[in-house]
């Protein structure tokens, strides 16, 4: 039961409830950090570090939250893991830190984080609550990871800041500005839910 | 006590407020060395990189600056003499788009020439404003002539120039 329950878990945020493509989360981010790869990595892997142990957390204090302070106290959890991790990659990963600015902070303001405690943790055990934190992250990370592939590839020629192009290429400058990314999110809509619908459909069919 | 009395609420907001901040003040502590050796490398490593004194690591870079930089001012200003010419390097701050900009800018003494500029730190957009930390923003400076010492490079969209 609590395999198939899991397993459910992770489909849902991986592919048929994603956060990026369906809830249409954490735009803000997707926009700002995915034309590079390594800080995309880095932040998304702070988000998901923030969003299950957020949620394992408030899972397990859920009787004991009253519900008049429950989004301040949730706001009080997922600032206290994101600030955490910002002191830990000011003390062992400064060039990270140092790169990255302003974004690790702000994941405090990203959607999904609050998504997921509101519509999740609230409501299930804290094991599953934080298997749900970390599918989530890990369905945001899938996708602004194949953005900020296309997005360093094109607009700099290379991955993880090594030359994958040949020097003759000319860079797309646009792949680097935000509007790039505003594009690149809308075609993975629209491949995500077509496919989605044309899966739907066959099933439907099958039924018959 | 009932979950929803105000002396409840009260108790268990600050209950919780104050736990986490304890922790949080714990890591910061634990932390702090090695946040100032951190700060202090990446001051080092932008004098450094600023006279174009190169360095391995961390070891190799406190060891060169050791040995071939001197402070005028403390933390300040730098200077060291590289091929038996004098150079000098100050520190110098001014407004980015998100925040303030802190340079390390080495020069001749006269002012006339820029041996070398490194951004000590920024809080620009990462992969736009963020990367004047690239080797290649800084190395477009050097090797131009200061007019009335100020150091400046020119963009398509803008022009920016250091106080020197």
């Amino acid at each position: 039961m609590m395999q198939s329950k899991a397993y459910s878990v992770l489909k849902d945020n991986l592919w048929t409830n994603n956060p990026i493509f369906i809830q249409i989360l954490g735009i803000c981010s997707t926009l700002a950090v995915t034309n590079n790869l390594r800080n995309t990595m880095i932040m998304t892997l702070g988000v998901t570090f923030a969003t299950a142990l957020s949620s394992l957390t408030l899972s397990a204090m859920k009787d004991l939250i009253p519900r008049k302070v429950r989004m301040i106290i949730q706001v009080v959890v997922m600032s206290f893991y994101v600030i955490l991790l910002d002191i830990l990659l000011r003390a062992y990963l400064p060039d990270v830190s140092k790169q990255l600015g302003p974004y690790v902070g702000l994941i405090i303001t990203n959607c999904i984080l609050m998504g997921r405690a509101e519509a999740f943790a609230q409501a299930n055990k804290p094991l599953l609550s934080f298997w749900d934190g970390l599918t989530s992250g890990l369905g945001y990370m899938s996708v602004l990871v194949a953005i900020a592939v296309v997005r360093e590839l094109l607009g700099f020629g290379t991955l993880f800041g090594f030359r994958i192009m040949p020097e003759a290429f000319v860079t797309w400058t646009i792949m680097i500005m935000a509007p790039s990314a505003f594009f690149l999110v809308a075609m993975v809509m629209w491949w995500a839910k077509t496919l989605q619908a044309k899966r739907l459909a066959v099933a439907k069919e099958a039924k018959k | 006590m009932k979950k929803d009395s105000i002396l409840y609420v009260v108790l268990f907001t600050f209950a919780v407020c104050a736990a986490f901040v304890v922790v949080l003040a714990v890591a910061n502590e634990v932390t702090k060395p090695l946040v100032a050796a951190n700060k202090l490398f990446a001051t080092r490593s932008a004098v450094l990189g600023a006279f174009g004194i190169p360095y391995a690591d961390a070891v190799d870079a406190s060891a060169k600056y050791e040995a071939q930089v001197g402070e005028l001012e403390r933390g300040n200003s730098w200077t060291s003499t590289i091929d038996g010419v004098e150079y000098v390097a100050i520190e110098s701050a001014g407004p980015g788009l998100w925040g303030t900009i802190r340079i390390i800018l080495a020069a001749s003494p006269d002012g006339e020439r820029v041996r070398g500029i490194r951004v000590v730190s920024q809080n620009e957009t990462p992969g736009l404003g963020g990367r004047i930390e690239e080797p290649w923003f800084p190395a477009a400076s050097t090797a131009f002539p200061a007019r009335r010492g100020r150091a400046s490079r020119s963009s398509p969209s803008s022009t920016r120039a250091w106080q020197c």
